[in-house]
């Protein structure tokens, strides 16, 4: 079920200026892989490659053996890549509910003409997908939001809603851009709690984040990020024990 | 009952007509603007539709139901070709490019004299559209965008037009729903420019213009884009309006002006949201700044 | 080969004036990434502002200076009162299209008010019915006022962007807002100034196209607007170079086409152009690479 995800030598330049020099990362099956480094070191960029919002300079980058560095955002998706947003991006003046089920969007089975004719397919559809819909909101702990439009929510619930969105597409492979920023003591630890979960519904995890302290927590495996390229990679206690990570991260952040 | 519905029709028939088609047309327009595709492509749509079911009525005679139709499916074959490869661009060039279909067809019709008759036009063109007709084309055209909308793939119309790259994360394929919307959107573009050819006697090159565009836009962004009879609203008022004040040509601009400003400006929703008692949440984010954030 | 340079005499006094009209376009998209529609309308009053001085005996340069800034002053109240309103709420990018469309609506409705629906033409003069013939070829004195004219305008926007604050403020905004704010720069007042420098190429270019055609019209404008989108196309979105090599070539494409090919598809010429370029190099005929970002 899960997926295995490689980056070999990816590159990638924004009129001229490097974003991304060359990555090579493996986020393995089943495992949460943490990836972390200083602002502009190339982390969403890399991310936005993966998902397919921008096409790469170099590279390949594979899932389970495909090279998908040339596939549309919604082929990628299709594939079993789901992702959220750091800046989250929901549809806010929707429920909690209608913003789940667009991830669900792909499963629907009733076609145009089941819709325009209201044929018994399209309620069947929407049925079966809502009732996972509200499972996985349930999952991720905010059931009692269901019906509530998103634009009044707290930054952690909507946080949630994003990964429930997420999780809808029925990922193998889900890619988390920050989503401990914002939140408090309490919520990141319930956060740690549900990707360590979501790990072991079989779904492999790659990890973007600034909180180093979760990042460890949360992560079997920590690639390190600078300048645009990939500067260390271990286990969290090895990452950590690296004088180069320290000096290029965790040492500015002491400091 | 019959009696007073035959005298208000009498006095009122082509008023109602005009309304039903602009009412079939603001629905055809909506179909591009509910994802977010700001066409002023309906000009190019309608001229193609109207001297091609002319054409076919008049030189080869064609049935009329069927000479419509040919002039909408043709009016839909031409989106497909534009759509297709603008519609990977940003907005702005699919508005360009759509604009300059409608001046290019302009053209066309001035000049292609065996066809449409060149800058004179074609008179004398049978009446055969028939106000019943015009109301059950409403009607399944309402309940169509109807069914739509209140269906997963309304919500992820709805998705695209509030945020095109998140939507293709979640895995919607943004660019093919673009593409049908549009498809459909000349479809009924096309048919409506049959319909309304052979209802006014008489068609020219100055019918399809870009004003015909921004007026066919100006329908369900006055009604209201979000609500669904927002269309049937704007394209009614639209065309009531100025009839009822009876104002100078000159008048009548100054008037549409003002008034599409004052909606854009102080009813962002439409008039239809004047009907809603519950203000919405305002949006966290503009949808305009989500756009602009590029790599980290 | 007389025909060929008489050819490119006019093609050149009429592409200039495009070139004009089209930078006022392409400088508000570089600065705000939209389509101003009602450019069209303002390049119309411009021209009618210019026609009702010179009916007053008045010089010709002070026609155009009440052109350049009433034109101006026109974009500034289309900032102030549209464009500002729709960005402050942050609402969907196509409102501002439908309110400078009809924003141009209203002013053609009042132009027709007040000046009537027919065609109006400048006062002749001396000036403007000299003539020279240089080996076959004419050349009025009028196209070389209007080819100058135009050429000074350009120059005298080059320096404003390139040397002096404003200028840089405005290539800053360009750029990226964010930016300008960190750098101190008034972003509003920058895209005001950005407003009235287009709205005044839009005036001015409609007392040159008056000049040059002798015909003044409510619906001038329009049809105006519709050659600007095309150059900035051929030119490339925000590219003030690509807009004034884009405006000499639709001048010298449609002159040609007209003197080669046939009137009557002139403009479908133009038009052609624009789907070519799209399909081909959406980016425009003169720029560089600029990928799309998510």
């Amino acid at each position: 079920m899960a997926a295995t995800l490689e980056l070999w030598q990816v590159a990638k330049r924004f009129q001229g200026v490097v974003a991304v020099d060359s990555v090579s990362l493996t986020a393995a099956r089943g495992r949460v892989t943490g990836l972390i480094g200083p602002n502009g070191s190339g982390k969403t960029t890399t991310m936005n490659m993966i998902t397919g919002l921008y096409p790469t300079d170099a590279g390949h980058i594979k899932l389970d053996g495909v090279d998908i560095a040339r596939y549309a955002p919604h082929r990628v998706a299709a594939l079993g890549v789901a992702r959220t947003f750091q800046n989250i991006r929901l549809l806010s003046s929707e429920t909690t509910l209608h913003n789940v089920l667009l991830g669900a969007h792909r499963h629907q089975s009733a076609g145009l003409i089941d819709v325009l004719f209201s044929l018994p397919g399209l309620k069947r559809s929407e049925q079966r997908e809502t009732e996972r819909c509200a499972a996985l909101i349930d999952l991720v702990g905010i059931s009692h939001l269901r019906d509530v439009p998103v634009g009044g929510l707290s930054y952690g619930d909507r946080r949630r809603v994003e990964i429930a969105r997420a999780l809808a597409t029925k990922p193998r492979l889900l890619l988390l851009d920050e989503p401990a920023a914002g939140m408090n003591f309490a919520e990141k630890r319930a956060l740690a709690d549900l990707v360590i979960a979501i790990r072991d519904m079989g779904v492999t995890v790659l990890l973007i984040e600034h909180d180093i302290e979760f990042v460890a927590r949360v992560s079997d495996h920590i690639v390190v990020l600078n300048f645009g390229r990939e500067i260390a990679a271990g286990t969290p206690e090895e990452v950590r024990r690296m004088p180069s990570v320290i000096e290029a991260y965790l040492g500015t952040e002491d400091a | 009952m019959m009696a007073v519905l035959d005298n208000f029709m009498a006095s009122y028939g082509n008023l109602v007509n005009l309304c039903l088609l602009n009412t079939l047309l603001a629905y055809g327009v909506w179909l591009a603007l509910s994802a977010n595709m700001f066409t002023l492509g309906t000009g190019g749509f309608m001229a193609a539709g109207a001297y091609c079911s002319v054409f076919l009525t008049m030189q080869v005679g064609v049935p009329f139901a069927f000479a419509v139709l040919a002039g909408g499916v043709l009016a839909a074959a031409i989106a497909l070709v534009i759509g297709a490869p603008v519609l990977k661009l940003r907005g702005d060039y699919f508005m360009l490019a759509t604009f300059a279909f409608t001046e290019v067809v302009r053209v066309i019709a001035l000049n292609w004299d065996a066809v449409t008759g060149g800058a004179i036009g074609i008179y004398g063109i049978p009446r055969h559209t028939e106000t019943w007709q015009l109301v059950v084309l409403v009607l399944i055209a309402i309940y169509f965008v109807f069914a739509l909308r209140r269906s997963y793939f309304g919500r992820s119309i709805a998705a695209i037009r509030q945020d095109d790259v998140m939507s293709q994360a979640m895995g919607v394929n943004v660019f093919a729903q673009r593409l049908s919307l549009f498809i459909a959107s000349g479809f009924v573009s096309g048919g409506v420019g049959g319909l309304a050819a052979h209802m006014n006697f008489f068609i020219g090159p100055s019918d399809f213009g870009l004003i015909r565009s921004v007026d066919a836009l100006a329908y369900p962004i006055l009604g209201g884009v979000n609500a669904l009879l927002g269309p049937l609203v704007g394209a009614i008022f639209t065309t009531i309006l100025p009839e009822l004040l009876r104002f100078s040509s000159q008048w009548r601009e100054i008037l549409m002006g003002l008034l599409i400003l004052a909606v854009v400006l102080f009813l962002p929703g439409g008039a239809m949201s004047l009907l809603r008692f519950r203000p919405r949440p305002r949006a966290a984010k503009p949808a305009g700044t989500a756009v602009r954030q590029g790599a980290e | 080969m007389t025909t060929f340079l008489q050819q490119v005499v006019n093609g050149l006094s009429l592409g200039s004036i495009y070139a004009v009209f089209a930078i006022g376009c392409t400088l508000i998209f570089g600065v705000l990434n939209i389509v101003n529609l009602a450019q069209g309308a303002f390049f119309m009053v411009g021209a009618y502002l210019g026609l009702e001085v010179a009916l007053l005996g008045l010089p010709l340069p002070l026609a155009l200076a009440v052109a350049l800034v009433g034109g101006g002053l026109l974009g500034m109240a289309s900032e102030l009162l549209v464009f500002r309103v729709l960005r402050m709420r942050g609402g969907h990018k196509w409102m501002g299209l439908v309110a400078s469309l009809a924003l141009a609506r209203l002013l053609v409705g009042l132009a027709q008010e007040i000046f009537g629906t027919a065609v109006h033409g400048y006062p002749p003069s001396s000036l403007t019915a000299m003539v020279w013939e240089v080996g076959g070829v004419r050349v009025q004195l009028l196209q070389v006022i209007v080819v100058v004219t135009a050429v000074v305008l350009m120059a005298i926007l080059g320096f404003t962007l390139q040397k002096t604050s404003m200028g840089r403020a405005i290539r800053t905004v360009a750029f990226s807002e964010d930016v300008a704010r960190i750098v101190g720069v008034e972003v509003g007042r920058t895209i005001l100034a950005t407003f009235f420098i287009a709205g005044a190429l839009a005036g001015a270019a409609g007392v040159l196209l008056g000049l040059l055609f002798n015909v003044v019209s409510p619906f001038m404008g329009e049809h105006m607007l519709v050659k600007g989108l095309t150059v900035i196309i051929l030119g490339g979105l925000g590219n003030i170079p690509g807009a004034v090599a884009g405006g000499f070539l639709l001048g010298l494409v449609e002159v040609f086409s007209v003197a080669y090919v046939s009137s009557a598809f002139r403009d479908a010429i133009g038009f052609g152009l624009i789907f070519l370029i799209l399909l081909v190099k959406p980016t425009g005929l003169f720029s560089g690479f600029e990928e799309r970002r998510a």
